[in-house]
């Protein structure tokens, strides 16, 4: 792409020259563009499909919201699409960057997951999982599961 | 379930994705129904594991690289993850590091993959496993309620994930430039 430049993740192939090779990342990744870049030597390479597979916690959208507005509708689709896109096996502050379930980012998930898929399962999830996280000092962490735990600064208490 | 990731193919078929993420004392395990994908005569249960040790994302807690599968019935054992398990060292993968600058990055590496070294079919039917060596048992795993002698515990600490399998669509992409 003219002008833009490609940054985070790179997932390289180096392949064996064999036909119908086939290969799926071992994670799953979050992209909204995806590079690709091809390198051969003597043979030609044949690419006979590149595509994705939409992984995430199986939500299905039973709320509507009817209106006039038609920017009052995309919202909520956007709202419904931000959501799924940030919720696997706990919710995640983001699935690019960190994805760690942060209590304060949990609590907006969960209002809108409740509203929109009428699925609690998630939220119990991360209720209990914030309850684990508690610590010798009594503060539960301000997200978990991690592998370090984030004691909250005081000026969030 | 698997410390630290595992996909488990039935007939090389994918049939369950996990653990959920949780902590060593509510380490999740999947109940899984292979009944529907198995068939009359041979069948070929697979599963690959994986931990991408040091560089692995902050919220996936690990404590040594493991896989456990338990059958629930006196028939099923037979699945049971024991020394009857065949087992290789995959060698093509390896974890590439992220690197962008003021960022916190702490999602999965990028995967750096040599195809050659990929033991061909090795989930299907017909992949001769006799260069395989049987599984190594580190512990016998740990349900939650349960604790060893002097209540100790040695490992994961198991829980039944409350959680479905995650929702897995094809994607394509929508426009290429």
């Amino acid at each position: 792409m003219e002008g833009k430049e490609f940054i985070g993740r790179t997932d390289s192939i180096v392949s064996d020259g064999c036909k119908n090779q086939v290969l799926t990342t071992l994670n799953w990744r979050t992209y909204p563009y995806m590079q690709i870049s091809i390198t051969t030597k003597d043979t030609p390479l044949v690419l006979d499909d590149v595509y994705g597979t939409f992984t995430g916690y199986p939500f299905q959208a039973k709320a509507k919201l009817e209106t006039d507005n038609a920017e009052l509708t995309k919202m909520l689709e956007i709202g419904r699409r931000s959501t799924r896109s940030c919720a696997m096996e706990t919710y995640m502050d983001c699935p690019f960057y960190e994805q760690l379930q942060y209590i304060g980012d949990s609590r907006i998930q969960a209002l809108v997951s409740i509203y929109n898929f009428g699925d609690a399962r998630l939220v119990r999830n991360a209720l209990n999982q914030m309850n684990y996280s508690q610590q010798i000092k009594g503060f539960t962490a301000s997200l978990h599961p991690s592998v370090d735990n984030f004691t909250p600064k005081d000026d969030f208490l | 379930m698997a410390d630290n990731h595992y996909k488990l193919f039935v007939n090389e078929k994918l049939v369950s994705l996990g653990p959920a993420r949780g902590d060593l004392q509510h380490w999740n395990y999947e109940p899984v129904d292979l009944t529907p994908f198995l068939r009359t005569g041979k069948n070929t249960i697979a599963a690959q594991v994986w931990n991408e040790g040091e560089l692995r994302t902050e919220g996936h807690i690990s404590l040594k690289t493991a896989f456990v599968l338990q059958g629930t019935t006196e028939r099923s054992k037979i699945l049971n993850t024991d020394t009857s398990w065949k087992c290789t060292r995959d060698s093509i993968y390896f974890p590439v590091p992220v690197t962008m600058q003021n960022t916190y990055y702490v999602a999965d590496p990028g995967e750096l993959v040599k195809m050659a070294a990929q033991p061909k079919n090795w989930q299907s039917i017909s992949f001769q496993d006799k260069e395989w060596k049987p599984a190594k048992v580190l512990s016998l795993a740990s349900p939650k309620e349960i604790v060893g002698a002097f209540g100790m515990v040695d490992s994961w600490l198991l829980v039944k994930s409350t959680l479905p399998q995650m929702e897995l669509t094809v994607q394509r992409l929508q426009q290429l430039r």
